[in-house]
């Protein structure tokens, strides 16, 4: 299953590649339609993961080995377990909704007047990615997650040099710079272990916990390996004053493929809970605290930068980072509560900021402006409910899915230290202040009657509403995958301390 | 009916207003898609049948249930399970029956029925809205019902955030004014204070007591096992919480400011329900108080601070909505005075009286505001009981139950909180005299406003002089739907007193009292016997008189000043009187918070932009440097030629990987 939803993009992708060129407008709604057929295959094999999926054992499950080079370590195995199958159905989620407002957003551009790159292009790379970060989710094996990790790049950047927006250019080479060095300092990282604790490097292959070996690592190179990681996840995850590249890329990249953008930052995310936490436990006894208060800082100064902006994508980038902050939190605070609180909120904040996403881009496709003192709403109910619903969720009104993983990080937190859970709770005033203006902004502007959203985009934030409320009122699945496999990668630091 | 059918019944109390929400909230969405102009008479309906069938459904389970005599004989269905988080700690979705919710639910219920029928007449002018606004109000009633009904402290947190919601959506209900947006806004972030200090409290009480169930909480607290520094830092924290949705000192400002809102929409969420939200929330969690002596006295005091506070406050405001919402924040702070005291069942009798004759007020001053063509300055009324002889009754007859005056409701509930005030051992005197004062300047202020809006010369000059009749607006003002509600809360505005009446003067218990203490989780005697005196008899006759005195000659103050010397409020601006002044202007606690706060953090988020704008360049220039001199390759790359990425990456990949495979051989 695994498989089928990683190769089923993978080979659209190569068919509109290859398939000869028609009339433009022919040939873009084959390609889209082809596109849609992928990604719902892939969302159709995520579920039935999910249906098979045991959320109680906690270890990686559903393994699937292709290929393996005896005695290099280079096998091609997949596997998830309760820190990646949230995140790889909320990617197959996720890129469906995003195919469909793609499409959408073509529909509007033929209308354009500025002709554009090859839309296939577009479309290729875009099942391009989704097989990468669905393969890139499911690695179990370092080799293999290391080049999904690198090959990320690729499409990405090509999506955002040709089909992003005025400031695409800027925007592309920033996220190449800071991404290509970032990773550079991950290889060096995995290198060091392998080379001092041997015994991990005999396959390659992933645990959801290497902790027992990296007990044979003297502690002080422990810390510099430590400290190389969280360079390369830092970046992308980011914090602050890494940032800079996230506030462009949020704001520039190509209409149809905007609402992932809060996808692709859980890489770094899921980097730290996959190799950081379950691994580092002595160190993150000494200096957890520091890293998590970097990640407060983080959330204090995207909701104070958030605040003061002027354009509805920004405030959207900012409260972003602002998210980030806490989820670095949850993750680094070795406690169980904490780490599913982290794997629960990459999913609520991918989905709330996909909202939200769309909801700006509902502007943008058609050419209006979402500056805040320019944007006007349409005279629709569907509007305002996918942007109440979206804001509600990102700042943790129970009954969305942002509460879940806001309260088990918030309340993980308060094992680790009660000033810090303190200084966190208090961003919840912050976040709803931003938020709230944002709102307030919009509302008061003018109505606009010539347009309202139509089908597709309908179809998408519905989707989009039903997945936030329903996991919001019964996370109880999502939750207890998480919880079993964040038991398994905290306890060698004591569990719950 | 079979006693099997309490669940079915308990569970359907909260989710009949909340089908009722989602069916009007689909009804507006089609209209509003279609553009009809179609007004939706539908939605009233739906609302206000949902309602009466959630009383039938609360009065057949109170049918059906066993007497409550005890903690014990509570009723909790926990249909559904919302998240486990270890073996005790989990979290359901359930709801429970006891005393509290005995009497809360059909108080929340019928002021919501009232409300909703006032409703229909206030917004005639406006029925386009009718559908968006009684979906809001099903989903404030849901909300208000699962706050209530509550089991555990999560589901009680859900209602508790939804209330903060509804509230936000609600006050901020006329789109088109911008006052309402930031007042909506305003009282959300305010709201929001409370919810973080809650939140941390909520933690706490998980950390202690490792449970999340009310009946748990009990049990861990009565085990005397809880460090009394823990239960008095949750008790603090709780207090903060409920400070902020109770409008107590200094969190209070969001309160007048949500007077921009449709005014039912203040007499139900804003004057009887959602404010006493914080008042129920410390009730249902006594069992932590009682444990934390320290955090109950700074309740207490706090309590007495805001009651006499907000009531000087309350005597020079010129907006009718600002005096009623003033005067709101008094009661409250009295309701709070009394639980820092330890008597619980005085507040919850106080909540039960004030929800009646202050929704009653703010329906009078609804009726008011429609008549006087949305004028709301008492500066510009007066005479209007000529016009409307029937409304200045109604009116006299809730503000003599807020001020107090013998017989009537407010006069029995007020009692008892003026006992527990005096028999405070840390101070009690002090708390005491503020309890007195504050029923002074309570009666000042409700008659100085009967007497300013219904009295005295006619104004405003040519609206009112034919009859009201004069722009043809008289025939289309409603008066069924105003005048029913009114009616029909002046009825336990009344009497409502009755079923409290103190042991002084019929020498037993009364019902409410033995009722609701007899189903405290913990009984509170030990509590009140630590925190209070026992007041002789000579004692209690001398506060009740006391009670009496002050509540008449307040009123005779007020008679005297604006009805006989017919003194009218100043113009604001015109006091010269540095007391007069700072009443005025609310003690200028809204202009220190734009100063300490809000100032301050436009301030820090321009800053931070600031650094945005040069810093975060500077630093990814210089990681661009540093790349370009670690690595040709890279600097190549700038050049843009984008064909030749592919291929970079490819060869940097595959080096890395043999860079990998050479390390382990």
């Amino acid at each position: 299953m695994i498989s089928l939803s990683i190769l089923a993009p993978a080979i659209a992708a190569l068919i509109i590649l290859l398939l000869k060129s028609e009339a433009p407008q022919a040939q873009n709604r084959r390609n889209a339609i082809l596109t849609l057929i992928a990604t719902s295959v892939s969302l159709v094999s995520a579920i039935i993961m999910q249906r098979r999926f045991f959320t109680n054992y906690g270890e990686n499950q559903l393994r699937e080995s292709f290929w393996t080079a005896a005695g290099t370590g280079i096998n091609l195995v997949f596997s998830v377990d309760g820190i990646s199958q949230p995140l790889f159905i909320t990617t197959a989620f996720l890129f469906f909704v995003g195919a469909l407002f793609s499409w959408n957003a073509f529909r509007f551009e033929q209308t354009a007047t500025e002709p554009r790159a090859n839309p296939k292009i577009f479309w290729s790379m875009f099942l391009f990615l989704e097989a990468i970060v669905l393969a890139l989710f499911s690695a179990w094996n370092f080799v293999v997650f290391f080049v999904f990790w690198e090959l990320f790049l690729i499409p990405i950047i090509i999506l955002l040099w040709h089909f992003g927006l005025a400031d695409r250019r800027r925007a592309a080479l920033q996220f190449f710079l800071y991404t290509f060095i970032s990773s550079a300092f991950m290889i060096a990282a995995f290198a060091a272990i392998v080379y001092y604790a041997p015994r991990v490097g005999v396959d390659f292959d992933l645990r959801t916990t290497f902790a027992t070996q990296m007990e044979i690592i003297a502690p002080e190179k422990r810390m510099v390996i430590f400290l190389f990681f969280m360079a390369a996840f830092l970046v992308k995850l980011p914090v602050f004053p890494l940032h800079a590249w996230l506030p462009l890329t949020h704001t520039q990249a190509p209409l149809g493929t905007l609402l992932l953008s809060g996808l692709f930052l859980k890489l770094g995310s899921y980097g730290i809970l996959r190799f950081v936490t379950p691994n580092f436990a002595g160190v993150l006894a000494d200096w957890g605290n520091v890293f998590i208060g970097l990640g407060l800082v983080s959330m204090i100064y995207g909701a104070l930068a958030a605040y003061r902006q002027k354009s509805f994508r920004y405030v959207i980038a900012y409260s972003s980072l602002a998210h980030m902050g806490l989820i670095l939190a949850g993750s680094l605070s070795s406690n169980e509560y904490a780490v599913s609180g982290a794997i629960i909120q990459n999913v609520g904040h991918s989905l709330a900021n996909a909202l939200l996403f769309i909801v700006v881009s509902m502007h943008l496709v058609r050419n209006k402006s979402d500056n805040l003192s320019e944007v006007q709403p349409p005279r629709s109910f569907l509007y305002w409910a996918a942007f109440s619903i979206a804001l509600f969720s990102a700042i943790g009104v129970p009954g969305t899915v942002g509460f879940v993983g806001e309260f088990l990080i918030l309340f993980g937190l308060s094992f680790v230290s009660w000033p810090l859970t303190f200084l966190a709770v208090a961003t919840l005033i912050m976040s709803a202040a931003y938020m709230l203006r944002l709102f307030h902004k919009i509302r008061a502007q003018s109505i606009d009657t010539s347009w309202s959203p139509n089908t597709v985009e309908r179809v998408c934030i519905v989707m989009l509403i039903a997945a936030i409320l329903w996991f919001g009122l019964r996370p109880a699945v999502l939750v207890e995958s998480a919880r079993t496999t964040a038991k398994i990668i905290v306890t060698p630091a004591g569990g719950n301390r | 009916m079979k006693p099997e059918l309490i669940p079915y019944f308990l569970v359907m109390v909260p989710l009949l207003p909340l089908l009722a929400s989602v069916i009007n909230m689909f009804i507006f969405a089609h209209a509003d898609r279609n553009n009809k102009e179609k007004i939706q008479y539908a939605t009233i309906v739906i609302s206000i049948s949902a309602v009466l069938l959630a009383l039938g459904a609360h009065f057949a389970v109170l049918h059906l249930h066993p007497p409550l005599t005890g903690e014990g004989t509570a009723t909790i269905i926990a249909p559904w399970t919302w998240l486990v988080l270890n073996g005790t700690l989990k979290f359901d979705w359930a709801v429970r029956f006891d005393a509290l919710t005995a009497i809360m639910v059909p108080v929340v219920l019928f002021v919501a029925l009232m409300v909703q029928i006032f409703s229909i007449g206030y917004l005639s002018d406006r029925k386009r809205d009718y559908a968006r606004y009684f979906a809001l109000l099903s989903f404030f009633v849901f909300s208000m019902l699962t706050l209530v009904v509550a089991a555990n402290l999560f589901v009680f947190f859900v209602g508790w955030e939804a209330v903060g919601l509804s509230s936000y959506k609600l006050i901020s209900f006329y789109i088109e004014k911008d006052a309402a947006q930031t007042a909506g806004k305003k009282a959300f972030i305010m709201n929001r204070i409370g919810d973080a200090a809650l939140l941390i409290g909520c933690f706490a009480i998980f950390r202690v007591a490792n449970t999340a169930d009310f009946r748990e909480i009990a049990l861990a607290f009565s085990k005397n096992s809880i460090a009394t520094s823990h239960a008095n830092f949750i008790g603090l924290m709780i207090f903060i919480g409920a400070a902020a949705k109770s409008a107590q000192l200094p969190l209070y400002t969001w309160l007048p400011d949500a007077m921009t809102g449709p005014t039912p929409v203040s007499a139900l969420i804003h004057a009887a329900t959602m404010v006493t939200a914080g008042i129920f929330l410390m009730l249902r969690l006594e069992p932590v108080f009682v444990v934390a002596p320290e955090a109950s006295l700074v309740v207490a005091y706090t309590g007495a601070t805001t009651a006499l506070l907000a009531a000087y406050v309350a005597v020079c405001q010129t907006d009718i909505k600002k005096v009623l919402a003033f005067s709101t924040v008094s009661q409250l702070g009295l309701m709070v005075l009394a639980i820092g005291t330890g008597s619980f069942a005085a507040a919850f009798f106080h909540l039960f009286t004030h929800a009646f004759f202050k929704a009653m007020l703010f329906l009078v001053a609804g009726a008011v505001i429609t008549y006087l063509h949305h004028e709301q300055n008492i500066r510009k009324m007066g005479g209007l009981a000529r016009t409307r002889p029937a409304l200045a009754v109604l009116c006299w007859i809730a503000l003599a139950a807020l001020a107090g005056l013998p017989g009537l409701s407010g006069f029995f509930s007020k009692d008892h909180i003026l006992a527990a005030a005096f028999a405070l051992k840390a101070g009690g005197s002090l708390v005491g005299t503020m309890a007195i004062l504050t029923s002074l300047l309570t009666a000042f202020y409700s008659f100085r406003l009967g007497i300013i809006v219904f009295h005295g010369s006619i104004r405003p000059n040519g609206l009112l002089t034919t009859g009201g009749s004069a722009d043809g607006h008289a025939a289309h003002e409603p008066s069924v739907s105003f005048y029913f509600p009114l009616v029909v809360l002046a009825i336990p505005a009344v009497l409502a007193g009755i079923i409290g009446i103190p042991a002084f003067f019929t020498g037993y218990e009364s019902r409410f009292f033995e009722y609701i203490s007899r189903n405290i989780p913990i009984g509170a005697n030990d509590f009140v016997a630590r925190m209070q005196h026992s007041l002789d008899h000579a004692a209690e006759a001398r506060i009740i008189a006391a009670g009496i005195g002050v509540a008449l000659t307040g009123a005779l103050a007020a008679i005297i000043y604006y009805g006989v010397l017919r003194r009218r409020p100043a113009a604001e601006g015109a006091y010269r009187n540095g007391l007069a002044r700072l009443s005025l202007n609310k003690l200028y606690i809204d202009e220190i918070y734009q100063a300490l706060i809000v100032v301050p953090y436009r301030w820090l988020g321009d800053r931070m932009n600031a650094a945005e704008e040069r810093l975060i360049p500077a630093i990814s220039e210089g990681v661009g440097l540093f790349s370009q001199s670690i690595a040709g390759v890279v600097a190549r790359l700038q050049n843009g030629v984008l064909s030749n990425y592919a291929a970079y990456m490819f060869a940097g990949t595959l080096l890395l990987v043999l860079i990998v495979l050479g390390t382990v051989s």
